[in-house]
């Protein structure tokens, strides 16, 4: 059906297209009550993030109270998520912290207590994950070789000659690392900035299309 | 209000690609449908959907790990989610048309609601509300890359899947889902537009969707005219951009040896 037809996607979409022109204009360092617009919508969008966020939480914390009510494959990690949403939230709120004057609440959960559990439990696992990249790296460059797909030969050699040019000896070659450079400034960034202009061609029309009510995929028909 | 030589040229811009996609959702809505050139990673997804139909097992669906309404300063970016979104749109109404399940997960709360409205859009145009179960739609974390990678391994070790459909805003964390996909050999469709993830796409998977493909994928997942209008607008808006550059190129050369000033911003 045409959206001028369809008052409830008509409303949506020029909401939506306003909305969006006047945040669209204050890119452009517009002044006056249109900065003053802009603004307040994005306060909007920031309010309306924080409640998504309050639904995304209710909604995982619901999914995983089901898992070990019906003692589903693998609960015992629900419980442990459920623990620590718990915990996180609760430390982030109750934790007493010490002033000159006694004892006082965290102000936010960016508090000392909740930046030290981030610190010590969270920063360890995540670096742990991304040291695991190395070998998933070596892993998923050994089976495209044997895949023999063209594209991965191409992406494996030029990593190979990279890192070994790179080398120090190999550097210290006179015109190496003129070589290197050079393909680095032109060859490297003209392969870079296509792929850029056409991302960024597809985003420009993927956001006018939004705007204009063409594609929405915030609206409950 | 003050408007700076800045927010006039945003507005031209604006205004010149607004007169674009109207122009063309005309022309597709009056049947000058463009001529697409093949995409062999979709052809592995619609495989998917209708084997998935027949085994009955999920397809999975992720826009990846970026934020709606993340910009500048933040990993993934808006158009990159829309893109994201509008693909799992797209499949969730295949999948439900042709009753084949899926499982939806997302790193960002406001792509999640906009996912779950989106799927049990699907079902109810399908006709089929009574398939549609809120809880296939998930929220593995909140803009933490890592944590949702590890998310979506889980996904994969919990249950068998036809086939994985990353298509969004992916960046380093891909490669722990993607490589993770591959030794269990699930079917990956995959796409994003960043420099760091594509070659690990590439790696991993053949079916690889590369930079703009990723806003043209719901064109060839729909047989919708308006949907195919965004290729046309893509394609006249890329002829134009090589226009000027090819044009800038020339006029570069031509400058000195004619006395012209050079390109401002050259």
């Amino acid at each position: 059906m045409s959206i001028l037809r369809d008052p409830k996607r008509l409303i949506a979409a020029i909401i939506a297209g306003v909305a969006g022109l006047f945040v669209l204009v204050d890119f452009g360092g517009v002044t006056g009550p249109s900065a003053l617009v802009a603004e307040l919508l994005i306060e909007w969008a920031a309010v309306i993030t924080a409640v998504a966020l309050l639904i995304g939480i209710l909604s995982v914390a619901g999914s995983h109270v089901q898992r070990v009510r019906l003692r589903r494959a693998d609960w015992p990690f629900s419980l442990v998520l459920l623990l620590g949403l718990i915990s996180v939230i609760g430390v982030g709120i109750f934790f007493p912290l010490p002033t000159s004057t006694g004892f006082e609440l965290p102000s936010s959960l960016a508090e000392v207590p909740i930046r030290s559990f981030f610190r010590t439990v969270y920063e360890p696992l995540a670096a742990s994950l991304l040291a695991l990249l190395a070998f998933f790296s070596l892993s998923a460059v050994l089976r495209a070789l044997g895949r023999g797909s063209a594209e991965a030969i191409v992406i494996v050699t030029v990593a190979v000659v990279v890192l070994i040019v790179q080398l120090p000896i190999v550097t210290a070659i006179p015109g190496v690392g003129s070589t290197l450079q050079w393909m680095n400034d032109y060859i490297a960034v003209a392969g870079a900035r296509g792929l850029l202009i056409g991302s960024a061609i597809g985003a420009l029309v993927a956001g006018v299309r939004v705007l204009l009510g063409f594609d929405m995929p915030y609206i409950d028909r | 209000m003050f408007l700076t030589p800045e927010a006039v040229l945003i507005l031209l811009l604006t205004l010149v690609v607004v007169s674009l996609t109207w122009l063309h959702h005309a022309r597709t809505l009056a049947g000058h449908l463009p001529a697409r050139r093949p995409l062999p990673a979709l052809d592995a997804l619609r495989a998917a959907l209708a084997q998935g139909a027949e085994t009955g097992r999920a397809l999975h669906i992720s826009p990846g790990a970026g934020l709606i309404g993340g910009g500048e300063g933040t990993r993934g970016t808006t158009a990159e989610m829309i893109a994201g979104l509008n693909t799992a749109e797209r499949v969730a109404a295949e999948s439900a048309l042709n009753g084949a399940p899926v499982l939806v997960s997302s790193a960002d709360a406001v792509a999640h609601l906009a996912l779950r409205g989106a799927v049990r859009q699907a079902y109810q145009v399908a006709g089929q509300t009574q398939d549609y179960d809120a809880s296939r739609v998930q929220l593995l974390a909140q803009s933490d890359d890592l944590a949702y990678a590890t998310g979506v391994t889980a996904l994969y070790a919990r249950q068998p899947l036809e086939a994985s459909v990353l298509i969004g805003s992916f960046g380093q964390e891909f490669l722990l889902i993607g490589e993770d996909g591959a030794q269990r050999d699930l079917p990956q469709v995959v796409g994003t537009t960043g420099t760091v993830a594509l070659p690990l796409m590439q790696l991993t998977t053949p079916n690889t969707l590369i930079g703009e493909e990723i806003f043209a994928a719901e064109s060839y997942l729909t047989p919708q005219p308006s949907a195919q209008a965004r290729l046309l607008t893509q394609d006249a808006l890329r002829t134009v951009v090589i226009v000027l550059v090819l044009g800038g190129f020339v006029y570069g050369l031509a400058a000195p040896a004619l006395g012209l000033p050079p390109l401002p911003g050259l």
